[in-house]
């Protein structure tokens, strides 16, 4: 294992790409050692499912980029691909100009990339706040010296400065998620994946999540990859990749995506309320803009309408 | 009425430094054949609440009647078969080795013959759209909103007059999301089954319910029809809530328009379609 820079800046204001997927595909089946006598016990299925196919796409340093697809779509093996936690079937992914694939990264790539998961209970292993921020400190060898200091800063800036000594499963699901988000933080990553991090929180948690994630792309310049089916939060996103089957289906900005009703649709999503209503008006003959995505822009476009 | 609440508090680990008082003077009713959605943050007492109907929890204070009967401390058993429960993340407790008989393990009591037993699974699963090929599957060759199905039709095996559904849709994507409410909507109409659907989402209360609740600090906040309850949105954000973006759009625009008589009762995109429609003269394709 190689040793992780601690000095690593965490603040880097670059506009390179720091994610470069090329021609990337998974497959699960492919997931198996070599052993004949495990091969036995699998049925190697005649045509081998790819989770991920033949996806190519780069994330700029500092980008908010939201992944969107149906429930088995590919976005959660994508994001494990991201992270080394699997490695591509075919192509490659670039973390930082690290090769996820090249073994001897590995480590550097999981320092670099930090995740957070979907449900709280499950990624929360300290008998303290405190202890569990510095589970991931101590598995990259922080000093101790130096632990309390990262800890300190990273509780405080998610909102639970204070809550280092409470025992976890007091905390609220949004507190536990921001928790998990401070063990990532600590770590001083340049890039946090939230492989849908807020399915399991309440409307009150999901702000609380999403503040401080907002907060980190914006004043830290951290990349953000955001997996979820919320599509109100995705709005803000700087870009929406919308996956379907495995494939990339279409990349753009909110707007650009949500104005393709019928593509969402396909890939089994929604686009917000306020979108769909304009869509049912300008079906109906009025006129009124394709890319309304908050009821401030409706407002506006009906106002013109409406004082007629 | 099929369900009636009345004055019912209930305290966590009483007589404790750690005493919470989780419910606190709770009132309400239930018609049958309502589809009634319960909202509310994290903590406001309404998982404790609906743990009430089938008697996993027992009142402090204040009665619970099933059908006019005081259920407090009646027959447990017969009460758990009149409440169905689906509990979060409901695909967490299959466990038999096969998917029938998973569904069928709570008949097990019934001393039914093979035939009528195996009539219920059926009835069962086709509520709720399973495939019945899969049956004779094991629970882990399922996918998830297969698995999620499975489950629910476990419930509903029994026959149950109310089925509470607690946050069905966790973690499903908007399809699959439609998929298990739309069956909810259909075990009321077809079955007369009573839903009581326990939910963060004011999306699908909206879609769904004809009564809503909002639950705060263990107090009913609001009761009313949906239209009703978002109609007072400053209430509902006070206290940690949203309302559909429709109700929202529908109040600014009847406060800047107040000529054109806005509908401030509007929260679903169909219907917000039609009073437009009607308002703008578009015409009807």
């Amino acid at each position: 294992m190689s040793h992780v820079h601690i000095t690593k800046s965490l603040f880097v204001f670059t506009m390179e790409d720091i994610i470069k997927y090329e021609n990337v595909s998974y497959s699960y089946a492919y997931d198996f050692d070599d052993e004949e006598e495990e091969l036995n016990n699998i049925q190697v299925p005649h045509v081998i499912p790819f989770a991920v196919k033949n996806v190519s796409f780069s994330v700029k340093q500092g980008e908010f980029v939201a992944i969107i697809g149906r429930n088995g779509s590919g976005k959660s093996t994508l994001a494990r691909l991201t992270d080394a936690l699997i490695f591509p079937t075919e192509g490659k992914i670039y973390v930082d100009s690290m090769d996820t694939s090249d073994p001897e990264l590995t480590w550097e790539v999981r320092a670099c990339v930090g995740m957070v998961f979907q449900n709280p209970d499950n990624q929360i292993i300290g008998t303290t706040v405190n202890d569990d921020v510095a589970f991931g400190l101590e598995n990259i060898g922080v000093p101790t010296d130096e632990m309390q200091s990262r800890i300190d800063e990273a509780l405080r800036y998610v909102g639970l400065e204070g809550y280092g000594d409470m025992e976890p499963h007091l905390l609220s699901g949004g507190q536990k998620q921001r928790a998990a988000i401070a063990g990532i933080l600590a770590m001083h990553p340049k890039v946090v994946i939230l492989d849908e991090a807020t399915a399991m929180l309440d409307p009150v948690g999901r702000k609380e999540v999403m503040d401080v994630v907002h907060r980190l792309n914006k004043e830290e310049n951290m990349t953000v990859l955001h997996i979820t089916h919320h599509m109100d939060e995705v709005v803000n996103a700087d870009r929406i990749i919308l996956i379907d089957n495995g494939s990339l289906v279409s990349t753009g900005t909110p707007k650009k995506i949500f104005s393709q009703g019928e593509m969402m649709r396909k890939a089994g999503l929604e686009v917000p309320q306020v979108t769909k209503l304009m869509d049912n008006l300008r079906n109906n003959g009025i006129d009124v803009p394709d890319d309304v995505i908050t009821v401030d822009e409706a407002v506006l476009a009906l106002e013109k309408i409406l004082v007629k | 009425m099929l369900l009636r609440i009345e004055h019912l508090s209930y305290t966590y680990m009483k007589g404790t430094p750690f005493e919470k008082k989780a419910l606190d003077d709770v009132s309400f009713e239930i018609d049958k054949g309502d589809f009634v959605g319960i909202i509310g943050h994290t903590g406001c007492g309404k998982s404790t609440l609906v743990q009430h109907f089938n008697g996993l929890l027992k009142p402090d204070e204040g009665n619970i009647f099933l059908n006019e009967q005081c259920i407090n401390n009646s027959n447990i058993k017969a009460l758990r078969k009149s409440v169905g429960f689906v509990f979060q993340y409901p695909e967490h407790q299959l466990f038999e080795s096969t998917v029938y008989k998973d569904i069928a393990f709570g008949l097990k009591n019934e001393k039914l013959s093979k035939e009528e037993e195996q009539q219920r699974v059926i009835q069962a699963a086709n509520a709720v759209g399973f495939d019945l090929s899969l049956l004779e599957n094991s629970i882990y060759d399922l996918s998830g909103g297969q698995k999620r199905r499975a489950a629910i039709a476990g419930v509903i095996v029994m026959n149950p007059q109310i089925l509470v559904l607690d946050e069905p849709a966790a973690g499903l994507d908007p399809l699959g999301r439609d998929e298990i409410l739309d069956f909810a909507v259909k075990l009321r109409k077809e079955y007369g089954i009573t839903i009581i659907l326990v939910s963060h989402s004011m999306e699908d209360v909206a879609k769904y319910a004809n009564k809503v609740i909002v639950m705060n600090e263990g107090k009913v906040e609001m009761i009313g029809s949906p239209g009703k309850v978002f109609e007072d949105e400053d209430r509902l954000r006070k206290i940690g809530l949203g309302v559909p973006q429709i109700a929202t759009l529908f109040k600014k625009l009847s406060v800047a328009y107040p000529q054109y008589n806005i509908d401030r009762e509007i929260f679903t995109v169909e219907e917000a379609t039609r009073f437009l429609l009607r308002l703008l003269g578009g015409e009807n394709k």
